[in-house]
Protein backbone atom coordinates (compact mmCIF):
# COMPACT_ATOMS: atom_id res chain seq x y z
CA UNK A 1 0.00 0.00 0.00
CA UNK A 2 3.02 2.22 1.68
CA UNK A 3 4.81 1.19 -1.58
CA UNK A 4 1.80 1.94 -4.27
CA UNK A 5 1.13 5.29 -2.41
CA UNK A 6 4.50 6.29 -2.99
CA UNK A 7 4.88 5.48 -6.90
CA UNK A 8 1.51 7.66 -7.12
CA UNK A 9 3.14 10.54 -5.61
CA UNK A 10 6.39 9.48 -7.56
CA UNK A 11 4.48 9.68 -10.79
CA UNK A 12 2.03 13.33 -9.83
CA UNK A 13 5.50 15.09 -9.41
CA UNK A 14 6.69 14.12 -12.14
CA UNK A 15 3.50 15.21 -13.96
CA UNK A 16 3.37 18.75 -12.04
CA UNK A 17 6.91 19.20 -12.51
CA UNK A 18 6.98 19.71 -15.99
CA UNK A 19 10.13 20.81 -16.56
CA UNK A 20 11.93 18.71 -14.34
CA UNK A 21 11.28 14.79 -14.18
CA UNK A 22 11.82 12.81 -11.15
CA UNK A 23 12.26 9.35 -12.29
CA UNK A 24 10.01 6.23 -10.51
CA UNK A 25 13.45 4.55 -9.73
CA UNK A 26 14.46 7.21 -7.30
CA UNK A 27 11.00 7.12 -5.42
CA UNK A 28 11.70 3.39 -5.04
CA UNK A 29 15.54 3.71 -4.02
CA UNK A 30 14.17 5.82 -1.60
CA UNK A 31 11.53 3.69 -0.34
CA UNK A 32 13.91 0.25 -0.23
CA UNK A 33 16.33 2.73 1.99
CA UNK A 34 13.40 3.39 4.64
CA UNK A 35 12.34 0.09 4.47
CA UNK A 36 15.23 -2.14 4.78
CA UNK A 37 13.77 -5.28 4.60
CA UNK A 38 13.31 -4.72 0.50
CA UNK A 39 17.00 -4.77 0.37
CA UNK A 40 19.53 -7.28 -0.84
CA UNK A 41 21.24 -8.86 2.01
CA UNK A 42 24.39 -6.98 1.82
CA UNK A 43 22.66 -3.46 1.48
CA UNK A 44 20.31 -5.03 4.93
CA UNK A 45 23.90 -5.65 6.67
CA UNK A 46 25.11 -1.80 5.63
CA UNK A 47 22.18 -0.06 6.83
CA UNK A 48 21.90 -2.37 10.13
CA UNK A 49 25.19 -1.06 10.99
CA UNK A 50 25.60 0.96 14.07
CA UNK A 51 25.76 4.28 13.15
CA UNK A 52 28.83 6.26 12.69
CA UNK A 53 30.37 9.52 11.14
CA UNK A 54 34.10 9.85 9.89
CA UNK A 55 36.01 13.19 11.27
CA UNK A 56 39.00 14.43 9.77
CA UNK A 57 42.36 13.84 11.77
CA UNK A 58 44.32 15.63 8.95
CA UNK A 59 44.97 15.52 5.64
CA UNK A 60 48.03 12.91 4.36
CA UNK A 61 51.25 14.29 2.72
CA UNK A 62 52.64 12.82 -0.45
CA UNK A 63 56.06 12.80 -1.48
CA UNK A 64 57.55 12.89 -4.71
CA UNK A 65 58.91 9.39 -6.84
CA UNK A 66 61.00 8.46 -9.03
CA UNK A 67 58.95 9.30 -12.21
CA UNK A 68 56.85 11.86 -10.84
CA UNK A 69 56.81 14.89 -8.89
CA UNK A 70 54.69 16.61 -6.19
CA UNK A 71 53.78 19.69 -4.67
CA UNK A 72 51.29 21.16 -2.20
CA UNK A 73 48.94 23.26 -2.33
CA UNK A 74 47.05 24.31 0.97
CA UNK A 75 44.56 21.21 1.10
CA UNK A 76 45.95 19.37 -1.93
CA UNK A 77 49.10 17.66 -3.63
CA UNK A 78 49.69 18.31 -7.44
CA UNK A 79 51.35 15.31 -8.86
CA UNK A 80 53.11 15.74 -12.48
CA UNK A 81 55.24 13.48 -14.19
CA UNK A 82 59.25 14.21 -14.56
CA UNK A 83 59.67 12.50 -17.84
CA UNK A 84 56.11 12.90 -19.93
CA UNK A 85 55.97 10.10 -22.62
CA UNK A 86 56.41 11.99 -26.01
CA UNK A 87 54.14 9.44 -27.10
CA UNK A 88 50.96 10.89 -28.45
CA UNK A 89 47.41 8.99 -27.39
CA UNK A 90 44.45 9.25 -29.09
CA UNK A 91 41.96 10.61 -26.13
CA UNK A 92 39.43 7.63 -26.30
CA UNK A 93 36.18 6.99 -25.31
CA UNK A 94 35.17 7.21 -21.42
CA UNK A 95 35.46 3.75 -20.89
CA UNK A 96 39.40 3.81 -22.03
CA UNK A 97 39.62 6.92 -20.29
CA UNK A 98 38.77 5.38 -16.96
CA UNK A 99 41.19 2.25 -17.43
CA UNK A 100 43.59 4.51 -18.25
CA UNK A 101 43.07 7.04 -15.34
CA UNK A 102 42.90 4.21 -13.06
CA UNK A 103 46.61 2.92 -14.65
CA UNK A 104 47.99 6.30 -13.92
CA UNK A 105 46.76 6.36 -10.52
CA UNK A 106 48.18 2.96 -9.22
CA UNK A 107 51.67 4.12 -11.20
CA UNK A 108 51.69 6.80 -8.36
CA UNK A 109 49.40 6.22 -5.30
CA UNK A 110 50.18 3.79 -2.73
CA UNK A 111 48.36 0.82 -2.63
CA UNK A 112 46.10 1.20 0.06
CA UNK A 113 44.70 4.91 -1.77
CA UNK A 114 44.14 2.64 -5.59
CA UNK A 115 42.49 -0.18 -3.52
CA UNK A 116 40.12 2.61 -2.27
CA UNK A 117 39.21 4.80 -4.69
CA UNK A 118 36.68 4.88 -8.26
CA UNK A 119 36.46 7.06 -11.06
CA UNK A 120 33.68 9.08 -10.63
CA UNK A 121 33.40 10.74 -13.96
CA UNK A 122 35.13 10.95 -17.37
CA UNK A 123 34.74 14.69 -19.51
CA UNK A 124 36.55 16.95 -22.27
CA UNK A 125 37.80 19.58 -22.84
CA UNK A 126 37.10 21.15 -26.82
CA UNK A 127 38.53 23.73 -28.60
CA UNK A 128 37.33 25.80 -31.28
CA UNK A 129 38.82 27.90 -33.22
CA UNK A 130 36.98 30.53 -35.85
CA UNK A 131 34.22 28.83 -37.25
CA UNK A 132 35.24 25.37 -37.37
CA UNK A 133 33.25 22.58 -35.33
CA UNK A 134 34.71 22.04 -31.66
CA UNK A 135 37.47 19.42 -30.95
CA UNK A 136 38.15 17.90 -28.55
CA UNK A 137 41.32 18.64 -26.94
CA UNK A 138 42.10 16.97 -23.71
CA UNK A 139 40.13 15.12 -20.68
CA UNK A 140 39.08 15.89 -16.89
CA UNK A 141 38.40 13.04 -14.60
CA UNK A 142 37.21 12.71 -11.33
CA UNK A 143 37.76 10.16 -8.74
CA UNK A 144 36.59 9.73 -5.67
CA UNK A 145 37.24 7.59 -1.96
CA UNK A 146 35.27 4.72 -1.04
CA UNK A 147 34.85 4.49 2.97
CA UNK A 148 33.49 1.06 4.27
CA UNK A 149 31.84 0.40 0.81
CA UNK A 150 30.37 4.14 0.43
CA UNK A 151 31.80 6.47 -1.91
CA UNK A 152 32.69 9.87 -0.05
CA UNK A 153 31.91 12.98 -1.94
CA UNK A 154 34.18 16.39 -1.20
CA UNK A 155 36.95 16.59 1.42
CA UNK A 156 39.02 13.61 -0.51
CA UNK A 157 39.22 13.05 -3.98
CA UNK A 158 41.29 12.99 -7.52
CA UNK A 159 41.15 15.18 -10.28
CA UNK A 160 42.86 14.09 -13.30
CA UNK A 161 43.85 16.24 -16.35
CA UNK A 162 44.65 14.80 -19.73
CA UNK A 163 46.23 17.46 -22.31
CA UNK A 164 45.92 16.92 -26.24
CA UNK A 165 48.72 14.35 -26.65
CA UNK A 166 45.95 11.79 -24.44
CA UNK A 167 49.24 12.22 -21.35
CA UNK A 168 48.31 13.33 -17.82
CA UNK A 169 49.33 16.10 -17.40
CA UNK A 170 48.78 16.66 -13.91
CA UNK A 171 47.10 15.24 -10.71
CA UNK A 172 45.33 16.38 -7.79
CA UNK A 173 44.70 14.40 -4.88
CA UNK A 174 42.73 15.17 -1.07
CA UNK A 175 43.38 12.23 0.92
CA UNK A 176 42.28 13.28 4.45
CA UNK A 177 43.00 11.18 7.61
CA UNK A 178 39.47 10.11 9.30
CA UNK A 179 38.88 8.89 12.55
CA UNK A 180 35.87 6.67 12.26
CA UNK A 181 33.26 7.53 15.61
CA UNK A 182 30.39 6.00 17.08
CA UNK A 183 27.77 7.94 16.33
CA UNK A 184 24.42 8.66 18.12
CA UNK A 185 21.11 9.73 16.36
CA UNK A 186 19.69 12.52 18.76
CA UNK A 187 16.62 12.55 15.78
CA UNK A 188 13.65 9.51 16.31
CA UNK A 189 13.68 7.36 12.75
CA UNK A 190 10.53 7.93 11.58
CA UNK A 191 11.59 11.67 12.31
CA UNK A 192 14.50 11.22 10.05
CA UNK A 193 12.56 9.59 7.13
CA UNK A 194 10.27 12.36 7.38
CA UNK A 195 13.15 15.36 7.36
CA UNK A 196 14.58 13.26 4.38
CA UNK A 197 11.56 13.42 2.82
CA UNK A 198 11.11 16.74 2.97
CA UNK A 199 14.22 18.12 2.11
CA UNK A 200 14.27 15.77 -1.07
CA UNK A 201 10.38 17.72 -2.20
CA UNK A 202 11.81 21.50 -0.82
CA UNK A 203 15.09 20.42 -3.51
CA UNK A 204 12.50 19.16 -6.27
CA UNK A 205 10.58 22.36 -5.79
CA UNK A 206 13.47 24.43 -5.43
CA UNK A 207 14.91 23.40 -9.11
CA UNK A 208 11.59 23.21 -10.66
CA UNK A 209 11.38 27.54 -9.57
CA UNK A 210 15.24 27.46 -11.07
CA UNK A 211 14.22 25.73 -14.46
CA UNK A 212 11.32 28.06 -15.05
CA UNK A 213 13.46 31.10 -14.31
CA UNK A 214 16.16 30.02 -16.33
CA UNK A 215 14.43 28.73 -19.37
CA UNK A 216 15.69 25.12 -18.34
CA UNK A 217 14.46 21.46 -18.03
CA UNK A 218 15.89 17.86 -17.04
CA UNK A 219 15.47 15.12 -14.73
CA UNK A 220 16.73 13.84 -11.66
CA UNK A 221 17.00 9.72 -12.62
CA UNK A 222 19.29 8.09 -10.18
CA UNK A 223 20.69 8.00 -6.79
CA UNK A 224 23.11 6.64 -4.51
CA UNK A 225 23.87 6.23 -1.22
CA UNK A 226 27.13 8.39 -0.24
CA UNK A 227 29.19 10.19 2.75
CA UNK A 228 29.58 13.83 2.22
CA UNK A 229 30.90 16.50 3.84
CA UNK A 230 29.51 18.95 6.24
CA UNK A 231 31.54 21.87 7.94
CA UNK A 232 29.73 22.83 11.42
CA UNK A 233 30.13 26.60 12.93
CA UNK A 234 33.71 25.48 14.98
CA UNK A 235 34.93 25.06 11.50
CA UNK A 236 34.74 21.11 11.80
CA UNK A 237 34.08 18.82 9.05
CA UNK A 238 32.75 15.47 9.51
CA UNK A 239 31.40 12.92 7.01
CA UNK A 240 27.96 11.97 7.44
CA UNK A 241 25.58 9.74 5.67
CA UNK A 242 23.72 10.89 2.48
CA UNK A 243 21.91 10.32 -0.62
CA UNK A 244 23.29 11.68 -3.65
CA UNK A 245 20.82 12.43 -6.23
CA UNK A 246 22.36 12.64 -9.97
CA UNK A 247 20.51 13.81 -13.49
CA UNK A 248 21.11 16.20 -15.54
CA UNK A 249 19.76 19.65 -17.03
CA UNK A 250 19.68 21.58 -20.54
CA UNK A 251 18.17 24.67 -21.67
CA UNK A 252 14.90 24.72 -23.77
CA UNK A 253 17.01 25.76 -26.90
CA UNK A 254 19.51 23.27 -27.01
CA UNK A 255 20.17 19.42 -26.81
CA UNK A 256 23.73 19.80 -24.45
CA UNK A 257 23.07 17.74 -21.76
CA UNK A 258 24.85 18.95 -18.36
CA UNK A 259 24.87 17.01 -15.09
CA UNK A 260 23.75 17.79 -11.69
CA UNK A 261 24.27 16.43 -8.19
CA UNK A 262 22.64 17.11 -5.06
CA UNK A 263 23.53 15.59 -1.69
CA UNK A 264 20.97 15.65 1.72
CA UNK A 265 22.40 13.50 4.31
CA UNK A 266 19.60 10.70 5.80
CA UNK A 267 20.68 11.75 9.09
CA UNK A 268 22.34 14.94 9.89
CA UNK A 269 21.56 14.47 13.77
CA UNK A 270 24.36 12.38 14.68
CA UNK A 271 26.61 13.11 17.12
CA UNK A 272 29.90 11.52 18.14
CA UNK A 273 29.70 9.41 21.12
CA UNK A 274 33.21 7.21 21.42
CA UNK A 275 36.54 7.96 20.39
CA UNK A 276 37.45 7.07 17.56
CA UNK A 277 37.59 3.35 17.09
CA UNK A 278 40.02 3.24 13.81
CA UNK A 279 41.65 5.82 11.95
CA UNK A 280 42.40 6.11 8.19
CA UNK B 1 91.56 37.14 -12.49
CA UNK B 2 89.31 40.42 -11.54
CA UNK B 3 87.81 39.25 -15.60
CA UNK B 4 87.04 35.76 -13.97
CA UNK B 5 85.20 37.04 -11.10
CA UNK B 6 83.08 39.58 -12.83
CA UNK B 7 82.00 36.69 -15.57
CA UNK B 8 81.17 34.93 -12.21
CA UNK B 9 79.25 37.46 -10.73
CA UNK B 10 77.71 37.97 -13.86
CA UNK B 11 76.73 34.48 -14.23
CA UNK B 12 75.48 34.54 -10.59
CA UNK B 13 73.47 37.22 -11.41
CA UNK B 14 71.59 35.81 -14.34
CA UNK B 15 70.33 32.50 -12.26
CA UNK B 16 69.39 34.30 -9.59
CA UNK B 17 66.74 36.58 -11.95
CA UNK B 18 65.66 33.79 -14.51
CA UNK B 19 63.09 32.56 -12.53
CA UNK B 20 61.27 36.22 -12.20
CA UNK B 21 62.19 37.29 -15.64
CA UNK B 22 59.00 37.45 -16.49
CA UNK B 23 56.53 38.15 -13.67
CA UNK B 24 55.18 41.64 -14.23
CA UNK B 25 56.15 44.25 -11.57
CA UNK B 26 52.88 45.22 -10.78
CA UNK B 27 49.23 43.84 -10.50
CA UNK B 28 46.10 45.09 -10.06
CA UNK B 29 42.48 43.87 -9.93
CA UNK B 30 39.08 45.42 -9.76
CA UNK B 31 36.01 43.37 -9.05
CA UNK B 32 32.32 44.63 -9.65
CA UNK B 33 29.68 42.33 -7.66
CA UNK B 34 26.16 42.66 -7.17
CA UNK B 35 24.48 40.74 -4.13
CA UNK B 36 20.93 42.67 -4.48
CA UNK B 37 19.94 44.35 -7.36
CA UNK B 38 17.99 47.83 -7.33
CA UNK B 39 14.10 47.00 -6.82
CA UNK B 40 15.01 43.50 -6.61
CA UNK B 41 14.94 43.51 -9.90
CA UNK B 42 17.11 40.20 -9.95
CA UNK B 43 17.37 37.55 -7.79
CA UNK B 44 19.59 37.65 -5.17
CA UNK B 45 23.41 36.67 -4.94
CA UNK B 46 24.04 36.45 -1.48
CA UNK B 47 27.61 35.26 -2.02
CA UNK B 48 28.54 37.77 -4.26
CA UNK B 49 30.71 40.08 -2.03
CA UNK B 50 32.65 37.07 -0.45
CA UNK B 51 32.94 36.12 -3.87
CA UNK B 52 34.77 39.13 -4.87
CA UNK B 53 36.58 39.54 -1.61
CA UNK B 54 37.85 35.84 -2.26
CA UNK B 55 39.85 36.25 -5.42
CA UNK B 56 41.17 39.34 -4.20
CA UNK B 57 42.96 38.30 -1.03
CA UNK B 58 43.86 34.76 -3.20
CA UNK B 59 45.81 37.13 -5.78
CA UNK B 60 47.21 39.14 -2.36
CA UNK B 61 48.22 36.31 -0.62
CA UNK B 62 49.76 33.96 -3.45
CA UNK B 63 51.24 37.55 -4.95
CA UNK B 64 53.19 37.97 -1.70
CA UNK B 65 54.39 34.21 -1.21
CA UNK B 66 55.25 33.38 -4.40
CA UNK B 67 56.71 37.02 -5.87
CA UNK B 68 56.62 39.36 -2.57
CA UNK B 69 58.41 42.13 -5.05
CA UNK B 70 54.96 42.09 -7.53
CA UNK B 71 53.29 45.76 -6.13
CA UNK B 72 49.67 43.91 -6.02
CA UNK B 73 46.50 46.99 -6.10
CA UNK B 74 43.00 46.06 -5.77
CA UNK B 75 39.63 48.48 -6.37
CA UNK B 76 36.17 46.75 -5.48
CA UNK B 77 32.69 47.87 -6.16
CA UNK B 78 29.63 46.70 -4.80
CA UNK B 79 25.94 46.27 -5.62
CA UNK B 80 24.78 50.21 -6.01
CA UNK B 81 28.09 50.87 -7.08
CA UNK B 82 28.18 48.72 -9.98
CA UNK B 83 26.32 50.98 -12.35
CA UNK B 84 26.56 50.42 -16.22
CA UNK B 85 28.26 53.91 -16.52
CA UNK B 86 31.11 53.23 -14.30
CA UNK B 87 31.44 49.41 -15.74
CA UNK B 88 31.26 51.08 -19.13
CA UNK B 89 33.48 53.42 -18.36
CA UNK B 90 37.53 54.01 -18.87
CA UNK B 91 37.91 53.15 -15.17
CA UNK B 92 38.65 49.13 -15.67
CA UNK B 93 41.61 50.58 -18.43
CA UNK B 94 43.53 51.29 -15.35
CA UNK B 95 43.29 47.87 -14.18
CA UNK B 96 45.15 44.36 -15.15
CA UNK B 97 42.24 41.80 -14.26
CA UNK B 98 38.59 42.91 -14.27
CA UNK B 99 36.19 40.56 -12.27
CA UNK B 100 32.25 40.43 -12.43
CA UNK B 101 29.87 39.04 -10.31
CA UNK B 102 26.15 39.59 -11.07
CA UNK B 103 23.31 37.90 -13.46
CA UNK B 104 23.82 37.44 -16.79
CA UNK B 105 22.96 35.56 -20.31
CA UNK B 106 24.49 35.22 -24.10
CA UNK B 107 26.50 37.79 -24.69
CA UNK B 108 25.08 40.24 -22.06
CA UNK B 109 25.61 41.10 -18.27
CA UNK B 110 23.13 43.11 -15.81
CA UNK B 111 24.24 45.73 -13.52
CA UNK B 112 22.49 47.20 -10.48
CA UNK B 113 20.41 49.76 -12.27
CA UNK B 114 16.86 48.63 -12.90
CA UNK B 115 16.40 46.85 -16.76
CA UNK B 116 20.07 47.94 -17.12
CA UNK B 117 22.69 45.49 -18.76
CA UNK B 118 25.33 45.63 -20.92
CA UNK B 119 24.71 44.27 -24.18
CA UNK B 120 25.96 43.61 -27.13
CA UNK B 121 23.39 42.79 -30.10
CA UNK B 122 23.67 43.34 -33.80
CA UNK B 123 26.27 45.77 -34.27
CA UNK B 124 26.94 47.96 -30.97
CA UNK B 125 29.06 46.98 -28.53
CA UNK B 126 28.74 48.28 -24.99
CA UNK B 127 31.41 47.30 -23.27
CA UNK B 128 35.46 45.90 -24.49
CA UNK B 129 38.58 45.70 -22.49
CA UNK B 130 41.44 47.15 -23.56
CA UNK B 131 44.14 50.00 -21.42
CA UNK B 132 45.90 47.76 -19.00
CA UNK B 133 43.71 45.09 -18.65
CA UNK B 134 44.70 42.10 -19.95
CA UNK B 135 42.24 39.11 -18.13
CA UNK B 136 38.90 39.68 -17.34
CA UNK B 137 36.26 36.82 -15.42
CA UNK B 138 32.59 36.73 -15.60
CA UNK B 139 31.39 34.54 -12.79
CA UNK B 140 27.60 34.85 -14.55
CA UNK B 141 25.67 32.65 -16.20
CA UNK B 142 26.12 31.96 -19.72
CA UNK B 143 27.52 34.67 -21.34
CA UNK B 144 29.99 32.58 -23.71
CA UNK B 145 26.78 30.28 -24.60
CA UNK B 146 28.64 28.01 -27.12
CA UNK B 147 26.24 28.43 -30.46
CA UNK B 148 25.34 31.60 -29.32
CA UNK B 149 27.75 34.04 -27.70
CA UNK B 150 29.66 36.43 -30.17
CA UNK B 151 32.96 37.17 -28.00
CA UNK B 152 34.16 39.64 -30.33
CA UNK B 153 32.73 42.73 -29.11
CA UNK B 154 34.49 42.29 -25.50
CA UNK B 155 38.14 42.73 -27.30
CA UNK B 156 39.70 45.52 -27.45
CA UNK B 157 43.31 44.41 -26.69
CA UNK B 158 42.57 41.97 -23.58
CA UNK B 159 44.20 39.25 -24.10
CA UNK B 160 41.44 36.23 -22.82
CA UNK B 161 37.82 36.48 -20.60
CA UNK B 162 37.20 33.69 -18.42
CA UNK B 163 33.44 32.34 -17.85
CA UNK B 164 30.60 30.09 -18.52
CA UNK B 165 28.66 28.46 -21.45
CA UNK B 166 26.44 27.27 -18.80
CA UNK B 167 24.83 28.22 -15.90
CA UNK B 168 27.24 29.79 -13.33
CA UNK B 169 25.55 28.67 -10.11
CA UNK B 170 26.85 29.44 -6.44
CA UNK B 171 26.69 27.40 -3.40
CA UNK B 172 25.89 28.36 0.31
CA UNK B 173 25.35 24.84 1.82
CA UNK B 174 23.73 25.33 5.12
CA UNK B 175 21.55 22.73 6.71
CA UNK B 176 20.65 21.67 10.11
CA UNK B 177 22.96 19.02 11.60
CA UNK B 178 24.50 18.28 15.17
CA UNK B 179 22.24 17.38 18.55
CA UNK B 180 19.09 17.47 17.68
CA UNK B 181 19.28 19.07 14.08
CA UNK B 182 19.54 22.55 16.23
CA UNK B 183 23.06 23.01 14.70
CA UNK B 184 24.14 24.56 11.87
CA UNK B 185 26.85 22.95 8.61
CA UNK B 186 27.84 24.95 5.93
CA UNK B 187 30.30 25.34 2.66
CA UNK B 188 30.96 27.88 0.07
CA UNK B 189 31.18 28.26 -3.86
CA UNK B 190 33.55 31.03 -3.83
CA UNK B 191 36.71 28.30 -3.14
CA UNK B 192 36.33 27.95 -6.95
CA UNK B 193 37.97 32.16 -6.97
CA UNK B 194 40.50 31.12 -4.52
CA UNK B 195 41.89 28.40 -5.88
CA UNK B 196 41.86 29.71 -9.05
CA UNK B 197 44.40 32.85 -8.35
CA UNK B 198 46.21 29.99 -6.76
CA UNK B 199 46.68 27.64 -9.94
CA UNK B 200 47.58 30.08 -11.89
CA UNK B 201 50.36 32.54 -9.19
CA UNK B 202 51.25 29.43 -6.88
CA UNK B 203 50.62 26.56 -9.51
CA UNK B 204 52.43 28.33 -12.63
CA UNK B 205 49.67 26.94 -14.55
CA UNK B 206 48.04 28.72 -17.85
CA UNK B 207 45.05 30.52 -17.05
CA UNK B 208 42.65 28.51 -18.69
CA UNK B 209 43.76 24.98 -16.98
CA UNK B 210 43.90 27.16 -13.53
CA UNK B 211 40.62 28.03 -14.15
CA UNK B 212 39.06 24.88 -15.42
CA UNK B 213 40.44 23.12 -12.29
CA UNK B 214 39.22 25.79 -9.87
CA UNK B 215 36.19 25.52 -11.14
CA UNK B 216 35.25 21.38 -11.57
CA UNK B 217 36.81 21.22 -8.25
CA UNK B 218 34.87 22.97 -5.62
CA UNK B 219 31.28 23.53 -8.32
CA UNK B 220 30.89 20.39 -9.71
CA UNK B 221 32.56 18.46 -7.03
CA UNK B 222 30.28 19.62 -4.05
CA UNK B 223 28.11 22.12 -5.90
CA UNK B 224 24.92 20.53 -7.75
CA UNK B 225 24.34 22.01 -11.00
CA UNK B 226 27.39 20.60 -13.34
CA UNK B 227 29.12 23.82 -15.14
CA UNK B 228 31.03 24.55 -18.61
CA UNK B 229 34.08 26.66 -17.65
CA UNK B 230 34.84 27.97 -21.05
CA UNK B 231 38.07 31.05 -21.74
CA UNK B 232 37.22 33.05 -24.81
CA UNK B 233 40.64 34.66 -26.92
CA UNK B 234 41.99 36.38 -30.06
CA UNK B 235 45.22 34.46 -30.97
CA UNK B 236 48.40 35.22 -33.21
CA UNK B 237 51.52 36.66 -33.67
CA UNK B 238 52.98 38.61 -31.15
CA UNK B 239 56.66 39.98 -31.33
CA UNK B 240 56.99 37.81 -34.27
CA UNK B 241 55.79 34.73 -31.82
CA UNK B 242 52.50 32.88 -31.55
CA UNK B 243 50.56 33.56 -28.84
CA UNK B 244 47.68 31.34 -27.94
CA UNK B 245 46.12 33.15 -24.75
CA UNK B 246 44.52 30.11 -22.89
CA UNK B 247 47.59 28.76 -21.92
CA UNK B 248 49.05 32.07 -20.91
CA UNK B 249 50.64 32.00 -17.66
CA UNK B 250 51.00 34.77 -14.90
CA UNK B 251 54.71 34.33 -14.60
CA UNK B 252 55.51 34.71 -18.79
CA UNK B 253 52.67 36.82 -19.40
CA UNK B 254 52.92 39.72 -22.11
CA UNK B 255 52.31 43.22 -20.01
CA UNK B 256 50.92 44.76 -23.12
CA UNK B 257 47.53 44.74 -25.35
CA UNK B 258 47.42 42.62 -28.06
CA UNK B 259 45.28 41.43 -31.16
CA UNK B 260 43.65 45.45 -31.22
CA UNK B 261 42.54 45.95 -34.35
CA UNK B 262 41.50 43.45 -37.50
CA UNK B 263 44.53 42.72 -39.02
CA UNK B 264 46.55 42.27 -35.82
CA UNK B 265 45.33 38.53 -35.34
CA UNK B 266 45.04 35.45 -36.71
CA UNK B 267 41.51 34.38 -35.79
CA UNK B 268 39.70 33.64 -32.51
CA UNK B 269 38.90 30.81 -30.31
CA UNK B 270 37.53 29.37 -27.08
CA UNK B 271 37.55 26.52 -24.99
CA UNK B 272 35.48 24.82 -22.17
CA UNK B 273 35.36 21.53 -20.78
CA UNK B 274 32.67 19.06 -19.63
CA UNK B 275 33.35 17.02 -16.20
CA UNK B 276 30.71 13.78 -17.35
CA UNK B 277 27.87 12.59 -15.10
CA UNK B 278 29.13 11.24 -12.21
CA UNK B 279 28.87 7.47 -11.68
CA UNK B 280 28.95 6.16 -7.90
Amino acid sequence: MKKKFFLALGALLSFTHAQLTVSEKIYQQMEARENPRALMKAQKDLVNQDPYIYTIAGTRDFKSGKNFKVKKYGNFHRFTLSNKSKKKRALASEKEMRLRAMDDIKSMLPKDITDSCAITSVGYEYEQRDSSEPRIVGSMIAAHRILDGIPVRGSSYVLMSYDSTGNLAYMDIQWDKYNKVHAKSTVEIAKRNKIHRNEFNELVETITQDFKENDLRGSLDNSAQTLTALKNENGEVMLVPSVTFIGQYSSNESDESIPMTFDIPTDASLVPVSKAIVSR
Amino acid sequence: MNKVMLLLIFFAFCVANAGDANVPSKFSVITFAISKYEKNWQDELPLAKETANALVNSFKNNLSDNYPKVSFSAKQYTDSEVTRERFQGTETNNYNFVFYHGHGGPNRITMWNQNKRIWHSGDVSEKSFGGKTYWALFNSCRVFKNGESNQEYWFNGIHSILGFSSGSPWYKKKRNCGILNQGTCYYYSYFAERDFATNWIDGKQGIAMAFFNAVNKWICNNGGYGVQPKIVYRYGYVDGKFFDPWEETFENSIQKTVFKNPGDYTGIGSRWVTLGTPDY
